[in-house]
């Protein structure tokens, strides 16, 4: 796996002779053991999705302890690693959005406010006595002057880049597989002219999400989970807001029913040699 | 003293204000730019002592850019800038106030007519608006203005509405201010249209 600390990994002040600073890459790796969480920029909107593992039997499930949160009308954020890291994250977006709409009188456009995150994730990479989040943070929004929405991940080290698609967590690795083979990208949509019009909506990136975490988590050996889905879209007047229980039900049956009828096909073809 | 007034049409708008620098029986100069510019795109007229227009338009200019330089290019709206100026005004009234009335009109793209105009005063009110005027010269223009204005003006027809304002001025305002500094805004930026010199210059 990784190469041991041996002396370098105490502080996230100090570089190892490569050129690597541990301290953030064991923060990454918090992230990387935790629940997967997954945003689609999709033509009309934006969807996020967080699988949320059930700690133990005696939770009392589809109350606390929520991944997704809306930080400003047009805004939300879903974290996954340590919770509590990410809550501060989604703290620190609220008073940034709030702050910057106070200022000038106009709501944060996503790009700054994708940056502030970035600021100040990093800071705490280079702090003395501060250690770095274990937390990345997916950030939904849209901007009402250039009518554009997008989607960012803010990671542990403080780097954030734009996606058509985003994974972070356990299965990020599968999750990109199955993304890049849905149409988000506008220059490839359909076919090698592209063209907006084959872009996947939203309605049918819920569906295809709730597939991607189902297909990701393996019964036998991960936790039950819980799956917390937002989205921000054109139906929604660009407002985040929490994706109907009875829509995230109806997307998890469909995707039920695929990874079945998926498996049936692989055991009929495994059947037939 | 000083006049200030603006008005908005379809596809900018126009500032103008006079141009003396005087205190007490004083003229210190006829030839002072009171329409500081703030942006690629926008202006702000200012009333006020001279202390407090230098020290706020360049307050307000330079954060701008700095806003600029800080991300990554990004520019602000007229809105945007003119809601940081109320909020810096309002901010200083109870320590310190900027002494200064201002209008601030700039151009956007993404409007729908373009230009938009925003009439401050020195606690920080602020209200977005068709054509306005600080000072005395209210008294005097704004009843031409509400006169003359109408939706979907052009440059030519809105800088006629300023002219008359000035020629008005001239023939009954007390304070005798024998030159105006007009300047335009449109997608193209800011220009001058027309500036008095001081007799001082050669």
């Amino acid at each position: 796996m990784a190469s041991s600390g041996s002396g370098y990994d105490l502080s996230s002040s100090t570089f190892s002779p490569d050129g690597r600073i541990f301290q953030i890459e064991y923060a990454a790796k918090a992230v990387e053991n935790a629940g997967t969480a997954l945003g689609l920029r999709c033509r009309d909107g934006v969807v996020l999705a967080v699988e949320k593992p059930l700690q133990n039997k005696m939770l009392v499930a589809a109350t606390t302890g929520r991944r997704i949160h809306t930080v400003d009308e047009y805004a939300g954020v879903a974290m996954t690693g340590f919770v509590s890291d990410g809550r501060q994250i989604v703290n620190r977006a609220r008073e940034e959005a709030g702050s910057y709409e106070e200022t000038y009188g106009t709501k944060i456009p996503p790009t700054t406010l994708a940056a502030r995150l970035s600021t100040y994730v990093h800071y705490f990479t280079l702090h003395g006595a501060l250690r770095p989040f274990g937390a990345s943070t997916l950030v939904a929004a849209y901007d009402p002057a250039t009518k554009k929405h997008s989607l960012h991940m803010v990671e542990p080290s403080g780097v954030s880049y734009e996606y058509f698609g985003a994974a972070a967590g356990r299965g990020r690795q599968s999750a990109r597989t199955e993304m890049e083979k849905l149409p988000t990208n506008p220059k490839t949509a359909g076919g090698a002219e592209g063209g907006e019009e084959n872009l996947i909506t939203v309605a049918e990136g819920v569906k295809q999400l709730a597939k991607i975490i189902h297909t990701l988590h393996d019964e036998a050996k991960d936790k039950p989970f819980e799956l917390e889905m937002s989205w921000l879209s054109e139906g929604t007047g660009w407002r985040h807001a929490g994706v109907p229980r009875a829509t995230i039900a109806e997307a998890v049956a469909w995707a039920k029913k695929e990874i079945e009828e998926a498996e049936e096909e692989s055991e009929d073809d495994e059947m037939e040699e | 003293m000083d006049t200030v007034f603006g008005v908005s049409y379809d596809g900018g708008v126009v500032i103008a204000t006079d141009q003396v620098n005087a205190r007490s029986i004083l003229m210190y100069q006829q030839n002072l730019d009171k329409i500081a510019e703030l942006s690629s795109h926008s202006a702000m007229g200012v009333s006020g002592p001279n202390c407090d227009l230098v020290r706020f338009s360049e307050y307000v200019s330079k954060n701008l850019k700095l806003y600029e330089l800080s991300n990554d290019g990004q520019k602000l709206s007229t809105h945007a800038q003119a809601n940081f100026c109320r909020g810096e005004l309002a901010k200083a009234i109870r320590k310190g106030p900027f002494q200064v009335n201002v209008i601030l009109g700039g151009y956007d793209e993404k409007t729908p007519t373009g230009g938009s105009l925003y009439v401050m005063d020195y606690f920080g009110s602020c209200t977005k608006a068709k054509y306005g005027a600080q000072g005395y010269a209210s008294n005097f223009c704004l009843s031409i203005m509400d006169r003359s204005w109408t939706e979907g003006l052009n440059e030519d027809q809105a800088v006629d509405i300023v002219e008359h304002c000035i020629k008005e001025l001239e023939m009954r305002f007390l304070i005798n201010q024998k030159n105006f500094i007009i300047k335009v805004i449109d997608k193209e930026g800011v220009k001058t249209l027309k500036f008095g010199s001081d007799p001082a210059d050669n």
